[in-house]
């Protein structure tokens, strides 16, 4: 009974920390520049698909120069969305935004088609689906391999904001633009490192789930959906948030699917999404936004 | 083809609305093959779809990405309610009401949020929507379908649903545009620009926001009927939540809020790609950059294009297709 339970926790915290991975990527773009990137999920299917059909299959790259190159290539491509897709639409209503990045979403999925072909991609990894037991429960060495990641990430992250010069103008563009302009913080450049790291962020989620699933063009969606959820479940804005949120959807969907019902944890998940949404629309940690009924 | 512009009248526009539904009703059948009917149908519904978005998404600037639900609404529960032994009409009637109704016990709930908020909340419930009809095996018979439905015993009769599919939305279209030009619209509108402003001229935008989301939902109600009549069965892949994407390109490109958008979008995304069939991938990769293009640089969309070159021959008045959208709304 205890195995199970913890199982299904470790389970749910592996798949919540691709979750927060998303989530972390749509709150600092949030941050930022208050833009929900509704595309953020794609560019998890891109990191996986740069990873494994080009740099994997095609150039056969030890694993670490693998990931490596891929982020490189992603944040890139993340700083590129920032001009594209985020200085045209600065002023725009929030509408033409959310717009703007499901389109990106839609041209992504076909452009991930034309390139890698409709058939998904399998990649195995070093670990394949090479199985551990800890405290009794088994579970995938790849779960932990994700897990250790999100650590990592989360030290880095802590690194980068806390230490760094760079991060210190991230932080100040975030809590407010203008201001951070007139302190002469080249804010243009600033807001396209942070796309480039909220993509990279997305991607590196990517590289760690292609091994358990297959890479498809449409592998995002469902991710982001996930992700989004986590968000707002957390507080949309807040890290704090989109790490716990994440990691609490991850658990709550792996816990009802096995407790409840496999066949309605959507229904119960989003379900309870909605009621966060009314009555608690700033989730766990976050700030509050609302318009007058 | 100036639909929109309000410099015609009703009468003239209802004219010329009868007049293109029985040209391509007499023209179509003659150069479309039995396939190409078919997809010519079901632009036809995907136009209706998009009508409907146009009152929450178009008119409100509420980002509803629920119409996919809806549709399914639509369709299940004519099929049940014709299965239970009511006749076609009653059978539709009740279908519509239900997904009006199911649209306002969301639009209700969700007036406070905004944005991404009501993105995801619509989303959510589009979601859970489609769980259902895979997972209620009892009522929905789950992933399977259910076949071999009668609706109007003209399932599968490409030519003759062309005509019922054109009067349905000859129907709608002139609908909306009544709406729009009507006090109605002209509430509408003001929600749209500047919802501070119009509520302080005594304007209940919560009613309206709610009647916006109990129309569309309507509309996509009655396109579920309509999808059920030409295909005579259902299964809930038809109504899975991605697909509510596209209806929102389709209103994009061919201009938020616009009837004429709305006939333009959906043909350029349902019925072009199969005659360029070669280069799908293509097709629909250049389709999502138009949609970032369109919603950047010509927030009126192709509607709009086609509207202003009209307005360029007569000079006068101005449609109420969105012109404006672009750079106030933030500050407000």
């Amino acid at each position: 009974m205890l195995q199970t339970f913890i199982q299904i926790v470790l389970v749910g915290l592996a798949v919540g920390a691709a979750y927060a991975l998303v989530a972390l990527g749509y709150t600092l773009i949030w941050n930022a520049v208050s833009l929900v990137n509704f595309a953020q999920g794609d560019l998890v299917m891109l990191g996986a698909f740069v990873s494994v059909g080009w740099l994997a299959n095609r150039l056969g790259m030890p694993l670490w120069l693998n990931l490596v190159t891929m982020l490189v290539i992603l944040g890139l491509f993340g700083a590129g969305l920032a001009w594209g897709i985020y200085h045209p639409l600065r002023n725009a209503p929030q509408l033409s935004a959310i717009v703007a990045t499901l389109g990106l979403s839609m041209a992504l999925q076909n452009i991930a088609v034309i390139i890698w072909g409709p058939q998904p991609l399998n990649f195995a990894g070093p670990l394949g689906t090479t199985s551990v037991h800890l405290f009794g429960a088994t579970i995938y060495a790849q779960y932990l391999v994700i897990l250790a990641a999100l650590a990592a990430m989360m030290a880095i992250q802590h690194v980068l904001f806390r230490h760094t010069a760079l991060g210190r103008a991230m932080r100040a563009t975030a809590q407010d633009a203008e201001a951070a302009r007139l302190m002469g913080i080249p804010t243009a450049r600033i807001i396209a490192f942070i796309f480039a790291y909220a993509t990279m962020l997305a991607a590196l989620a990517g590289w760690l789930i292609a091994p358990l699933s297959y890479v498809s063009s449409d592998m995002g969606v469902n991710l982001s959906l996930r992700a989004f959820a986590a968000t707002i479940l957390g507080g949309f804005g807040s890290i704090p948030g989109a790490l716990i949120g994440g990691l609490a959807f991850g658990v709550i969907e792996s816990a009802g699917s096995f407790y409840i019902s496999s066949e309605y944890i959507d229904v119960i998940a989003f379900g309870v999404l909605i009621a966060v949404l009314m009555f608690r629309p700033q989730g766990i940690f976050g700030e509050l936004e609302l318009e007058r009924p | 083809m100036a639909a929109d512009a309000s410099t015609l009248t009703m009468r003239t526009l209802a004219i010329l609305v009868i007049a293109t539904a029985i040209l391509c009703g007499l023209l179509l059948p003659r150069f479309l093959s039995v396939y190409y009917l078919q997809v010519a149908d079901v632009t036809l519904i995907n136009i209706l779809l998009v009508l409907g978005l146009n009152f929450i998404l178009g008119f409100g600037g509420q980002m509803s990405l629920a119409q996919c639900a809806f549709f399914g609404i639509g369709a299940y529960a004519f099929t049940l309610l014709q299965s239970a032994g009511m006749p076609v009409p009653v059978a539709a009637i009740g279908a519509i009401a239900l997904s009006a109704a199911v649209g306002m016990a969301l639009g209700w709930p969700t007036l406070r949020l905004k944005g991404h908020y009501l993105a995801l909340c619509t989303l959510a419930f589009a979601l859970i929507v489609e769980r259902l009809l895979v997972n209620w095996e009892g009522l929905t018979n789950g992933a399977n379908g259910i076949t071999a439905i009668p609706g109007i015993g003209l399932a599968g009769e490409n030519d003759k649903m062309l005509w019922v599919l054109l009067a349905v939305v000859a129907g709608a279209y002139l609908l909306q545009v009544w709406i729009a030009n009507g006090p109605l619209g002209l509430r509408i509108r003001a929600l749209r620009d500047d919802p501070l402003a119009a509520q302080a001229v005594g304007v209940d935008i919560s009613r309206l926001k709610i009647m916006l989301f109990v129309i569309s939902a309507a509309y996509g109600g009655l396109a579920g009927i309509c999808y059920v009549l030409l295909r005579g069965y259902i299964s809930p892949d038809v109504f899975s939540w991605q697909s509510t994407f596209s209806y929102l390109a389709m209103a994009v490109v061919g201009g938020l809020g616009s009837p004429l958008g709305a006939v333009l979008g959906a043909i350029l995304y349902t019925f072009v790609p199969e005659l360029l069939r070669f280069m799908q991938e293509y097709y629909f990769a250049v389709f999502g950059v138009m949609v970032i293009l369109v919603i950047t640089f010509l927030p009126t969309g192709l509607s709009g294009l086609v509207l202003s070159a009209f307005r360029g021959l007569r000079r006068r008045e101005k449609s109420y297709a969105r012109s404006d959208v672009t750079h106030h709304e933030r500050a407000a």
